[in-house]
């Protein structure tokens, strides 16, 4: 039977088609392209859950955690920051049950993978990884740096759940001409434009056969929501963010350094030299961030609180990229001297290692707690930021302020 | 004499049609309405109230919006426009 079409019926549904062409039209959006008002539903469903989370920015959406906020050792999911730099794909739940992984480029067996298949052809593994944005602490550069302005809570240390990164290439077999990878992700770019890739990063081969990196498929033991990359993204801990490449469809295995959106120019780099704070630094000065550097949080107490005694417990978490933490240290002296705090082993390697201390001010007064930690090759964090253009790796000490009165 | 009217009243009708289509143009835009037009219907406008940037630097983001992100290209007294504006409300 034919569906009679009735005045209301038509108005009802053409109206959103007559609203996305004058809307199309008003921000002369090309023809092909994806209207991203539409993605305002996913950005509303995704984000209530993160409220206390601080939101940098709704489109793309941005949100960091609270340090007070990151005193689990392993970051639960509502409080595991959010980094996007396109549009969240709209998934179908069909699109989710077949998705699939495609390893391709300089291998001798290209492979297609289904998320049973990973599941049934790999070891599954779980591991609890850190994982920072590149531009953690940018907000505090001077002169300022473009992008997302964060402050210390670009951070996280969750469990991550999947095969090995290093199991899926090697029964691929690369080649042996092999230097870089290169991830790609289902996520839309900001112009809606559908040949262009919204993020595409990857790792030196030698990263990317660490035996740490995983293609992850939960997070804290349940499906990866959706704004954290479901159904299946890539951990690559220890190195910007950006390298663990969300919604992953692809990994290619490339004879040259990859060349993928934000790969290029600026991104992602710091210049080859020590560069005066505010001066233009040519793209070819520029090189590839690799592992993020030695950094440490105090997540325990919040900043700014008074307490009532002369005794303090204080505590939170280091990490140093690719190496391991040997020592942190606390200062209630503006930096004339140094306390050291218990350090603990990491979960296993790549995790955060929490730390405690229990402080005992000689008086009552306005305090200030800093926080210090030195890598295993005795590298520690400095007291000011080394300043790089595009506002990189800041792993200056972390310093809260408090009162004590007793 | 009658035609020629005719054609008066058809060319003031073309003038007038020309108008009304140039008021719709980014000419008669305020600098906000400029910001919005240009830099909203790909991202927040979130993302350009956090920062702090130069003129110079502000220059280079727009030349990169063209260049990789698919930014229609400005006619260069708007461009001009935006870059002081942007500069001036979120300068360092």
């Amino acid at each position: 039977m034919k569906r009679k079409i009735t005045r209301r019926g038509f108005i009802k549904k053409h109206s959103q088609i007559m609203l996305s062409v004058s809307l199309a039209s008003y921000f002369s959006i090309p023809m092909n392209v994806i209207p991203l008002y539409a993605n305002d539903a996913i950005k509303i469903d995704n984000i209530h859950k993160k409220n206390d989370l601080t939101i940098l920015n709704d489109r793309p959406i941005n949100a960091e955690t609270p340090p007070h906020l990151l005193n689990d050792s392993v970051t639960p999911t509502n409080r595991h920051f959010v980094r996007n730099n396109g549009i969240m794909p709209n998934l179908t739940s069909n699109e989710v049950n077949n998705w699939t992984l495609k390893i391709e480029g300089n291998v001798h067996k290209e492979k297609l993978y289904t998320i049973k298949d990973l599941k049934e052809n790999f070891e599954v593994i779980s591991k609890v990884l850190q994982l920072e944005c590149g531009g953690n602490g940018r907000a505090f550069f001077s002169p300022p740096a473009p992008g997302n302005q964060w402050t210390y809570g670009a951070i996280s240390c969750s469990e991550w759940t999947g095969v090995r990164l290093l199991d899926v290439l090697k029964a691929s077999g690369i080649k042996d001409t092999s230097i870089y990878t290169g991830h790609y992700g289902a996520d839309i770019h900001l112009s809606g434009n559908e040949n262009k890739d919204a993020i595409s990063r990857g790792v030196p081969i030698k990263k990317a056969l660490d035996v740490n990196n995983i293609i992850a498929f939960s997070m804290n033991g349940k499906n990866i929501p959706k704004i954290h990359g479901s159904p299946l993204r890539l951990i690559c801990p220890g190195w910007p963010g950006s390298t663990s490449q969300k919604w992953l469809t692809k990994i290619k295995v490339l004879d040259h350094v990859h060349d993928g959106t934000k790969m290029t120019g600026k991104s992602y780099k710091i210049p080859k030299y020590s560069t005066k704070p505010g001066n233009k630094v040519s793209d070819s000065d520029f090189k590839i961030i690799e592992s993020m550097p030695v950094k440490s949080l105090i997540t325990f107490p919040k900043t700014g609180l008074t307490h009532y005694s002369l005794k303090l417990n204080v505590n939170g978490h280091a990490w140093a990229g690719d190496k391991n933490i040997k020592k942190l240290e606390i200062s209630i002296d503006y930096g004339v001297t140094w306390i050291e705090a218990n350090l603990f082993n990491p979960i296993n390697k790549y995790a955060w290692q929490d730390w405690n201390i229990e402080i005992i001010f000689p008086s009552k007064g306005y305090y200030e707690i800093w926080s210090k930690a030195t890598d295993e090759d005795n590298i520690s964090q400095p007291y000011d930021i080394n300043w790089n253009p595009k506002g990189y790796l800041n792993n200056t000490i972390h310093r809260i302020h408090t009162v004590i009165n007793v | 004499m009658f035609k020629n009217i005719k054609f008066t009243l058809f060319f003031i009708l073309l003038f007038i049609i020309k108008n009304i289509s140039f008021a719709n143009d980014s000419d008669t835009l305020s600098n906000k309405e400029l910001l919005k037009y240009n830099c909203s219907s790909c991202h927040s406008l979130n993302t350009i109230y956090q920062q702090r940037l130069s003129k110079e630097q502000w220059k280079e983001i727009i030349l990169l919006m063209y260049s990789e992100n698919d930014m229609p290209k400005m006619i260069k007294k708007k461009e001009d426009i935006l870059i002081n504006y942007l500069a001036s409300n979120y300068g360092n």
